[in-house]
């Protein structure tokens, strides 16, 4: 990847994968796609879960809580803040370890765009595979306003 | 009648309370495919057969299931018992996956209340924090997370949540409908 990825550049040429050598600490990254999530995938991904929260399925209920619309799940909203992550920090082929302080700060609804980005938080050599290292990341997902609606913190094993 | 059942306000939740969730979910690779790609998801380990060969030195023969997904299948296993009152999600904390899991693995939860407490920000709610212990067919332990919601309180809602809706048949009238539709069936039955 390039060496440098920050707010106000262009997102870097298409993936060389990263490795645990590339992620210094403090290092951010703006992940580049974004995505708008739409009602029919947000009722999908409630249903096909068992996310049996009526909030989630039925607008006349959500609005009946004093919500504008049904309220994506943020099962859902955690999946792709992360997944948008994912080709800047995790494809070099390494387990999901953990997440940590995962937090839901805004409702999103339907028609809402999500935007990610990453901060290198800390790492370490793995002492069991020579081959990897461990690497955490925080996480931040925005909405189209620019509101912080999630950040987290995640661990992956990270090929060097 | 209202859309949310009233025995899983606040004000029914206590430390210490266990729950052995009814229902399992058998997760398929093409659901872990779909929802991988759905959300934007590059790792090829959750959809790529052939990438398999080289992952982690070809030590699994199949792709992984992606931990978003094995996390929302945790929590949507809980539902119903306890969040089906939820007002809004507040965090997850200490997620460990511990097994991997592929595609045909069934999903098992059981839970437990750590802690209840009042949120002063928002009084018709109330703070409830569990533990999600997720296991798989063979009893392995594949999942655990810490989960904090805002449950709705009784006093508050139980009014509301029973009077909101008159969209369910209501009445003798309707009932009259429906059973009177239901009859020739039972008579063919006989």
């Amino acid at each position: 990847m390039a060496s440098s990825r920050n707010s106000a550049s262009e997102p870097a040429a298409p993936p060389q994968v990263n490795r645990y050598e590339d992620f210094t600490l403090g290092r951010r990254f703006d992940h580049h796609w974004g995505r708008t999530i739409m009602a029919d995938e947000a009722i999908s991904f409630a249903t096909q879960n068992l996310l049996h929260e009526p909030v989630r399925f039925n607008r006349v209920y959500a609005k009946h809580l004093g919500y504008d619309d049904i309220v994506v799940s943020p099962m859902l909203v955690y999946g792709i803040v992360l997944g948008l992550s994912v080709e800047d920090l995790s494809e070099s082929g390494g387990p999901f370890l953990g997440s940590d302080e995962v937090r839901f700060l805004r409702p999103v609804y339907p028609g809402d765009t999500l935007f990610a980005s990453s901060v290198v938080v800390s790492r370490r050599p793995s002492s069991s595979k020579l081959d990897y290292g461990i690497v955490e990341w925080e996480t931040f997902g925005c909405n189209q306003r620019g509101e912080l609606v999630l950040s987290f913190r995640r661990t992956n094993l990270v090929r060097r | 009648m209202g859309a949310t059942r009233s025995t899983s306000y606040f004000e029914d939740f206590c430390v210490g309370m266990e729950f052995h969730h009814r229902r399992s979910r058998t997760l398929t690779q093409e659901e872990n495919a779909r929802w991988s790609l759905v959300t934007m998801n590059t790792a090829q380990a959750h959809w790529n057969q052939e990438a398999m060969k080289s992952y982690l030195d070809g030590r699994f023969d199949r792709p992984l299931v992606n931990a978003a997904v094995i996390l929302a299948i945790s929590v949507g296993l809980t539902s119903e018992d306890i969040s089906e009152n939820i007002f809004a999600d507040v965090a997850l904390d200490a997620i460990r996956l511990t097994t991997p899991v592929f595609g045909g693995d069934t999903l098992t939860a059981k839970s437990v209340i750590l802690e209840i407490a009042d949120e002063p920000a928002i009084p018709h709610s109330g703070r409830v924090h569990y533990r999600i212990c997720v296991s798989n067919q063979a009893g392995a332990a594949v999942a655990t997370l810490e989960r904090t919601v805002l449950i709705k309180r009784r006093h508050q809602w139980k009014k509301r949540d029973a009077d909101f809706v008159n969209h369910w048949p209501r009445g003798q009238a309707d009932n009259s409908v429906l059973s009177s539709a239901a009859a020739p069936l039972s008579k063919q039955s006989r």
